[in-house]
């Protein structure tokens, strides 16, 4: 009996132990990325957009600058699509006067415009600013624009101007066939 | 050395995600374009000289003759503006005629007064004689605003003789001309 109870003791032993033998193996692929914070036009993936608003005649009838150039700019439309890959985006306006190329102010004259320039930004969470700046004051500093600028296939950026205006209400506009002002909108990504 | 090439290229995509960073913002340019016409305007575009009795009073030999006195001197003050760096001035000086009598006077007699208007503007002149007709030069006034001052002078008959009688009429024209 002894010999026998010794035997079975063993097979039992073998059959425990094959299972541990056929054991599974597991492979692991890591994918890893990274998503660049950046600001960029839509369409097109641009860094830059442009546009151009032409008052035309800036004089009214009276050789004063014309009292309507805040309408005649609005009714331009100026809108663009921006979208940032952040939360927390800021948004920097600067408006530089618009100027004659040649022509110098006298007496009773002037040769430049000034104006204040509005951006409304639309975010996630609804409207954002306006964010202005006067041509008359230094650029605006980079502002929290407060959200996620918002990517529903609209333009989520229109500019708009207001409060043109001469050095005096009185002054008349010097001639010439150039005049040229600029809204600067530099909106990045933000930390 | 593998180990060390590899560590340096760890290294180098470290340095460069600040930059793509910096280089992820966005600028919207809105030019805004317009132009000023050359122009001028007059703003109080008329003056009137009542000179009155041209002919001079008394009994002597000057008597019935012109009285210069009454146009020389007179000045009237319009005024204007010109916006553009070479707007000019130029004056026309229409003779003082009768307008009661209008055929030629007989020997002795006028019927007709010449002068010299000057017409000053931004400290330039401009002038014309009645006695030749049309404009005078003109004068490059460029950008002012403000008088523009009229002056009438030697006025004189073309006979030095007596004047008809009559109502007698006459025009100055100032021309403000706009160019850049």
């Amino acid at each position: 009996m002894k010999p026998i109870l010794a035997i079975l003791a063993a097979g039992t032993a073998l059959a425990v132990a094959s299972p541990a033998m056929a054991q599974n193996t597991t492979g692991t692929v890591n994918i890893t990325g990274s998503v660049a914070p950046k600001c960029i036009v839509v369409p097109g993936g641009d860094s830059t957009f442009t546009r151009t608003v032409a008052l035309g005649e800036l004089a009214g009838i009276d050789g004063k600058m014309r009292t309507d150039l805040a309408a005649s700019f609005n009714a331009a439309a100026v809108t663009a699509r921006v979208v940032c890959t952040t939360a927390a985006p800021t948004i920097s306006v600067d408006a530089d006067p618009i100027a004659a190329a040649t022509a110098t102010a006298v007496a009773g004259y002037d040769n430049s415009i000034d104006f204040t320039a509005h951006v409304a930004v639309t975010t996630t969470g609804g409207p954002a600013g306006p964010f202005s700046n006067d041509s008359a004051a230094v650029a605006g500093v980079d502002t929290a624009i407060g959200g996620r600028v918002a990517n529903n296939g609209s333009d989520n950026i229109a500019i708009t101007a207001s409060t043109f205006r001469t050095n005096t209400i009185d002054d008349l506009l010097a001639a010439d066939p150039v005049y040229t002002g600029k809204i600067t909108v530099v909106i990045k990504p933000g930390t | 050395m593998r180990k060390l090439i590899l560590a340096s290229v760890v290294l180098a995509a470290a340095t460069a995600t600040p930059v793509l960073a910096q280089s992820g913002s966005t600028t919207g340019t809105v030019t805004i374009d317009g132009s000023v016409a050359p122009r001028c305007l007059f703003t109080t575009s008329n003056a009137i000289i009542n000179a009155g009795e041209l002919a001079q009073a008394g009994t002597g030999a000057s008597a019935g003759k012109l009285d210069a006195s009454k146009l020389d001197g007179q000045t009237r003050t319009l005024v204007g503006w010109c916006n553009g760096t070479a707007s000019s001035m130029s004056v026309e000086a229409l003779p003082v005629v009768n307008t009661t009598v209008t055929s030629a006077p007989p020997a002795g007699f006028d019927r007709v007064v010449n002068y010299t208007a000057t017409a000053t503007a931004n400290t330039v002149n401009a002038l014309d004689s009645s006695v030749v007709a049309g404009a005078g030069s003109a004068s490059t006034v460029g950008l002012f605003t403000g008088n523009v001052t009229v002056t009438l002078s030697n006025s004189a008959t073309p006979g030095a003789g007596l004047l008809v009688a009559g109502a007698y009429q006459g025009e100055t024209r100032v021309t403000l001309s706009a160019a850049n």
